[in-house]
C-alpha cells in the first residue's frame, strides 16, 4: 500500500485531521521516551489520549 | 635463494611509539627499520624480506590533511623503493584506517603492491573497499601477531605476482567484485549437495553472499522531552519548492539541509516533495506538512510538550537508497545534532 500522507489524512475534516496528526506525532514522542531492545512498533491510539505524553 | 623483499611499514602515532591522542597531529615521520608491530612483521617475513623503513603519521594529521600527508608518503616511498607496503593493522580505528588506506593508495599509484589489515566495518573499508587489499581483523589488538602473519603471507604472494583467488579463500576483505568462473560441476548438482549437507547438519558454504546488516543498539529513552530540542530528519523528500539542490526521486546519495526557523508550517507554495517512489500529489498540491508535520510539532512546542525544534532539517528521498549512502547521511545529521545539543531526532520515513 502506498502511504501518500504519512502524518495525517486529507480526507478527514480539518479538525479530525489535526487530531490524527497530533496522535501520530505524540506516539512518536512516546516512542522516544520508551526503552526498547529492538525494533518496536508503536500504534497511534484510535482516539486522543493526551496524557500519554505527559507521563514525565 | 631469492633476494629479500624490501618492505615499508605504515603505522599511526600510537603504534609508532610517538604518543597517544595528544600527538595525533604529528606529521609524517620516517624511521629506518621496523618499529613496534614492525618487529612482528620482520619476524613473519623471516629471511624472505626486510622492513627497510617505517612511516609514522598522526591520526588527525593523516585524516584531515590527506593532501599533505599523501605527497609526503609518496616522497618516502620513492626514496626507499620498497617491493611491498604493509599498513597497520588499524583494527576499528577510523582515522588510522584512513591513514592505512592512504598509504596503500599512494603505494599502488607508484606500482607498489600494498596490504593492510582492519576491521571489516572500518570507515576506510566503506570508503575505499575496491582499492584495498585488506586482511579482516577483529577488534582485539592482542591478535597483532597472527594478523601481521596473514598480511605478510598475502603481501608476499602479491609481490611474487601470483593471482589472487576469491576473497574468502585468500583471506582478504571482499572488494565487492564478481568474477566469472567455471566450476567442474553444474549448478543443480552443487545446489543439491548443499541441500543434502544442510539436512544432514554438515557444513557448507553458499555461493551467494547475503548483505550483512549491522545491529544497531537502540538509544536510551529521553528523560524529559519538555526540555529537549528535537531535530527533524525525513526521507519523504521534502525540499524547498523548485528542489534547488536537485535531490533525485530515487537512489539519493545525499540529503538537503534546510531551515525551518520560525516557520509555523510547511506551506504548499514554498515546499514540495521530490520523492519518486510514491504519489506525492497530496503533498505537492495540498499540504507538504503531511510528510513533515511541522504545524503539529509547533503546537506541541507551544504547549510545552517538547522543549524546542532545531531550526535545520535534513531531508532525503528514501527510495532505493543503498545502506552505505544512507549511513553517511545519518552520520552527517547526527554529528550536527550532537554538536548543537539536540537531544533526539524525529524521523518521517518515505
Amino acid at each position: 500500500m502506498q502511504v501518500q500522507h504519512p502524518c495525517g489524512d486529507p480526507k478527514l475534516p480539518a479538525e479530525a485531521d489535526r487530531d490524527l496528526s497530533l496522535r501520530i506525532v505524540r506516539t512518536a514522542l512516546l516512542a522516544l521516551q520508551t526503552a526498547v531492545t529492538g525494533p518496536t512498533l508503536f500504534e497511534p491510539p484510535s482516539t486522543t489520549a493526551a496524557e500519554r505524553v505527559h507521563a514525565s | 635463494m631469492e633476494k629479500p623483499v624490501r618492505v615499508v611499514h605504515y603505522l599511526n602515532q600510537f603504534f609508532g611509539g610517538i604518543g597517544g591522542e595528544e600527538r595525533a597531529q604529528t606529521p609524517l615521520e620516517v624511521r629506518e627499520g621496523p618499529v613496534g608491530p614492525g618487529r612482528a612483521l620482520q619476524q613473519a617475513l623471516g629471511t624472505k624480506g626486510t622492513v627497510v623503513a617505517t612511516l609514522i603519521c598522526g591520526d588527525d594529521y593523516v585524516a584531515e590533511r590527506e593532501e599533505v600527508a599523501g605527497p609526503s608518503m609518496r616522497d618516502a616511498l620513492q626514496r626507499y623503493r620498497p617491493d611491498l607496503v604493509i599498513a597497520g593493522p588499524a583494527f576499528d580505528s577510523g582515522r588510522y584506517g584512513l591513514g592505512c588506506a592512504l598509504a596503500c593508495r599512494v603505494a599502488r599509484s607508484l606500482g607498489i603492491p600494498a596490504v593492510t589489515g582492519m576491521y571489516p566495518e572500518n570507515a576506510a573499508v566503506i570508503t575505499h573497499r575496491r582499492e584495498l587489499l585488506a586482511v579482516p581483523t577483529g577488534l582485539n589488538t592482542t591478535d597483532m601477531r597472527s594478523i601481521v602473519e596473514r598480511m605478510t603471507v598475502l603481501g608476499l604472494k602479491v609481490v611474487r605476482g601470483e593471482p589472487l583467488g576469491p576473497a574468502l579463500e585468500e583471506g582478504y576483505i571482499p572488494h565487492g567484485v564478481r568474477k566469472l568462473v567455471t566450476k567442474d560441476r553444474v549448478g543443480y548438482e552443487r545446489a543439491v549437495e548443499m541441500l543434502l549437507a544442510r539436512v544432514a547438519g554438515r557444513p557448507f558454504v553458499s555461493e551467494i553472499l547475503v548483505q550483512q546488516y549491522e545491529r544497531v543498539t537502540p538509544a536510551p529513552p529521553v528523560a524529559d522531552l519538555s526540555r529537549a530540542t528535537i531535530g527533524i530528519v525525513v526521507s519523504t523528500g521534502i525540499v524547498p519548492r523548485g528542489n534547488p539542490d536537485h535531490l533525485p526521486g530515487a537512489r539519493a546519495l545525499t540529503a538537503g539541509r534546510y531551515s525551518i526557523d520560525r516557520l509555523p508550517r510547511l506551506d504548499v507554495g514554498d515546499w514540495e516533495s521530490a520523492h519518486g517512489g510514491f504519489n506525492t500529489k497530496v503533498l505537492n498540491t495540498e499540504n507538504p506538512d503531511y510528510a513533515l508535520p511541522l504545524a503539529t510539532l509547533r503546537a506541541l512546542e507551544a504547549e510545552g510538550a517538547i522543549g524546542g525544534i532545531y531550526p535545520w532539517i535534513y531531508s532525503t528521498v528514501g527510495n532505493q537508497t543503498a545502506v552505505g549512502p544512507a549511513r553517511k547521511i545519518g552520520q552527517l545529521a547526527a554529528a550536527e545534532f550532537r554538536d548543537a545539543g539536540v537531544a533526539v531526532a524525529l524521523q518521517v520515513s518515505g
